[in-house]
C-alpha cells in the first residue's frame, strides 16, 4: 500500500507536469520497465477523468436547483418567471 | 477523517444572478426561433457550465461581459442541436469546435460504463469524490480545500486527497474490469 501510494504521487506529478526534469526521466524509464506502473497510470488517468465528470454532474445539479427555485410557483421572482413563461405561451 | 464540507452559497448566488440577468435574452431568442422552454433551459444550463469551466477553471477573461458570452454560447448550442435539419443552415456553417472543446458532447462509448461507474462511485465514496472533484474539477488550491473540508492545513488535506485518490482508483480499476467482462 505504501509503495502504491508513493507511485500515486509520482504519477500525479507526472500527469500534472509538475515533476522536475530528473524525476521525469527516471519515471519514464520505469514506465517502460514496469508494465504495472504503466497500468497504474492508466487507471489514475481514468479516475481523474471520472472525478471531473462527477464535478460537472454536481455543478449541473446545482444549476438545476437554481432553475427550480426560480420557476417554482412559490418563487419570490414572480415577475421574472412570468416574463419568461409568457415568451413560450403564444 | 473528512468532516462535512462547508456549503458554497457563493456559487449558488452566482448562478442565480447569471440566470436573472442573462436567461431572459436567451429565452427570448430561442422562443423567436421557434424553440421550446425546455430547449431554452437546456442550452442555457449547458452555457452556464461552459461559462463556469472557461472562466473559473481555464481562467478565461471575458472581453464583452458575461451576458454577451452566455448568449453567444447558448445561441451556438441551439443552432447546433436543434437547427441541424433546417434548410437555411448548410453543414459547412456549423462549427463543431465549441462542443468538442467544452467536452459537453459526450462520446457515446463513454456513456455506458462511465455513467454506471459514476453512479457507483457517488454512492460508495461520496466524501472522497467531493474532495477529489474540489481539486481536479474546481482546481482549488490545498489551503482553500483544507478550509472547506475542515482539515488542519494544506499538508493534511494533501495526505487525505491522495488516500482518496488511491481508494477511488482501486474501485475504478476493479469495477471497470468487471464491467468489461459483462460487456464482452
Amino acid at each position: 500500500m505504501k509503495t502504491s501510494l508513493n507511485d500515486t504521487r509520482l504519477i500525479e506529478a507526472h500527469l500534472l507536469g509538475k515533476a522536475p526534469a530528473e524525476e521525469r526521466i527516471l519515471f519514464e524509464a520505469r514506465l517502460i520497465l514496469q508494465p504495472d506502473l504503466k497500468q497504474s497510470m492508466y487507471w489514475q488517468q481514468k479516475t481523474c477523468h471520472l472525478v471531473k465528470l462527477y464535478g460537472r454532474q454536481q455543478l449541473k445539479k446545482e444549476i438545476e436547483q437554481v432553475h427550480q427555485k426560480l420557476f417554482s410557483s412559490a418563487t419570490p421572482h414572480q415577475s421574472f418567471r412570468q416574463k419568461i413563461l409568457r415568451l413560450f405561451n403564444r | 477523517m473528512i468532516v462535512d464540507e462547508k456549503q458554497q452559497p457563493d456559487r449558488e448566488a452566482m448562478f442565480m444572478s447569471l440566470y436573472l440577468e442573462s436567461f431572459p435574452a436567451v429565452a427570448g431568442h430561442i422562443s423567436k426561433m421557434g424553440g421550446s422552454f425546455e430547449e431554452a433551459k437546456d442550452v442555457f444550463q449547458d452555457a452556464l457550465v461552459i461559462y463556469y469551466e472557461k472562466t473559473r477553471l481555464d481562467k478565461l477573461v471575458l472581453k464583452q461581459g458575461e451576458m454577451a458570452y452566455l448568449f453567444g454560447i447558448a445561441r451556438h448550442l441551439w443552432n447546433k442541436r436543434y437547427k441541424e435539419n433546417s434548410k437555411e443552415v448548410s453543414l459547412d456553417q456549423l462549427d463543431d469546435s465549441l462542443d468538442e472543446t467544452s467536452g459537453l458532447a459526450d462520446p457515446p462509448y463513454e456513456e455506458v460504463s462511465s455513467v454506471r461507474l459514476l453512479g457507483l462511485l457517488a454512492r460508495a465514496g461520496e466524501k472522497c469524490m467531493r474532495l477529489l472533484s474540489a481539486f481536479y474539477y474546481e482546481n482549488l488550491d490545498m489551503e482553500t480545500l483544507a478550509i472547506r473540508f475542515g482539515f488542519s492545513g494544506a499538508r493534511s488535506a494533501t495526505a487525505q486527497k491522495f488516500k482518496c485518490l488511491e481508494k477511488v482508483k482501486e474501485t475504478v480499476k476493479q469495477r471497470a474490469l468487471q464491467y468489461e467482462d459483462i460487456i464482452e
